[in-house]
């Protein structure tokens, strides 16, 4: 199991990548220094991740228009549980029921996510796979088995977001 | 109003941080005198989100509070709502339909905070306003601040504007010092038809950044010009 965090801009997995990137700049910018609650997933890297972010994708619909590849950070247990930082469950908003389940807040201030940011940007550093791109085909496949969903395991403004962007994805 | 945009953000990011921020300017006085202040409603909200949201659209109806007030004391509080409350204070923060303010607030509290989600609703409450939301946005884009990242993809389809603005507005980006607008502005250009792209991809072509450069010379070739 591992906490996602999905990037919202198409150039967000290139800030992680860059050799002159700084912990104190990336928390900010991801994370904020204002100690808010961070918003994130806890799924099973595999199928269950990809469905994640495809239904965070749903709430991004508005500025992204059509399904576009997307960056997610992953974050595990080890980077951040002996700083501090507290995991609590809290309503998604997706309105997909099975991922706003796994929806989870970080919590933690400035200093500690800062630590934890360090963490993870040494991690991508040594090589591993903390940034995973996820693309247009197969965010398009699990928009379309949303619309298989019942009304119980995902609403119609979801829904309406599925068919929207795949109306606009050909 | 677009104009003082960019100033009214910096000073902003001047005045007073977190809840007192909110609850400064509070008094029993204008609460009862001119309708509902900054603190009344911080209040309210902090027992009852849904009823604070509630009276604060009934007081915006009768023009007891203005929308723009409404949009700045409002918008704070998307990020650390969850679950409905994040989707009432999205429909109630796009029926005020505030671009200017939307902007401003998310510019201000980004650059004091961070956290790109800030920056990501004000794209989308944008995106969802459409065509009136341009002259804020073109303002944006003149200002090559590295927070038109986001705003990038946004322009590129926004609904209800002629192309030649669009294109005209997109050009800013092109020009913009952060590589990661240029790199946004690549590929949000895949949403417009090859025909119009070509001044914008020629621009691209000998950017700075390999990775955009090759990439757009790539594309250039692929359009056999």
């Amino acid at each position: 199991m591992a906490l996602i965090r999905v990037m919202a801009s198409e150039s967000d997995h290139r800030k992680w990548l860059r050799e002159n990137s700084s912990a104190a700049e990336l928390m900010k910018h991801f994370f904020g220094s204002d100690g808010a609650p961070i918003s994130v997933y806890r799924v099973t890297i595999d199928i269950e991740e990809t469905k994640a972010v495809a239904a965070h994708y749903l709430t991004l619909a508005a500025i992204r228009q059509s399904i576009k590849m997307v960056s997610v950070l992953r974050i595990e247990t080890r980077d951040y549980e002996d700083m501090g930082i507290t995991v609590h469950e809290t309503p998604g908003a997706t309105e997909v029921a099975a991922i706003d389940a796994v929806h989870r807040d970080l919590v933690g201030d400035q200093v500690t996510f800062e630590a934890m940011t360090q963490r993870l940007l040494d991690a991508i550093r040594r090589g591993e796979d903390r940034v995973r791109l996820v693309w247009e085909v197969q965010l398009k496949h699990q928009v379309q088995e949303f619309l298989t969903l019942s009304i119980d395991e995902m609403n119609d403004r979801a829904r309406l977001a599925c068919r929207k962007l795949l109306g606009s994805s050909g | 109003m677009a104009s003082g945009l960019l100033q009214r953000a910096d000073s902003l990011v001047q005045e007073a941080t977190g809840e007192e921020y909110y609850r400064a300017r509070a008094t029993t006085g204008t609460s009862a005198a001119e309708g509902m202040s900054e603190g009344d409603f911080a209040a309210e909200f902090t027992m009852d989100p849904f009823e604070a949201i509630r009276t604060l659209l009934v007081f915006t109806d009768f023009g007891l509070v203005s929308k723009i007030n409404a949009t700045t004391w409002l918008f704070p509080l998307y990020g650390k709502a969850r679950g409905s409350l994040r989707h009432r204070i999205y429909e109630v923060l796009l029926h005020f339909k505030e671009p200017d303010t939307i902007l401003t607030t998310a510019l201000a509290e980004y650059r004091k905070y961070g956290n790109e989600e800030r920056l990501v609703v004000a794209a989308s409450l944008a995106a969802d306003i459409g065509a009136d939301a341009l002259p804020a946005l073109r303002v944006l884009a003149r200002s090559r601040r590295p927070e038109c990242e986001i705003f990038v993809s946004v322009i590129a389809n926004l609904r209800g504007i002629r192309m030649q603005d669009r294109l005209e507005v997109l050009a800013e980006f092109a020009s913009n010092p952060g590589s990661d607008v240029r790199y946004s502005l690549l590929e949000s250009l895949r949403a417009l038809p090859s025909d119009h792209i070509i001044p914008l991809l020629t621009a691209l072509s000998t950017d700075e950044d390999e990775e955009i450069a090759s990439e757009a010379r790539a594309w250039l070739d692929s359009l056999e010009i």
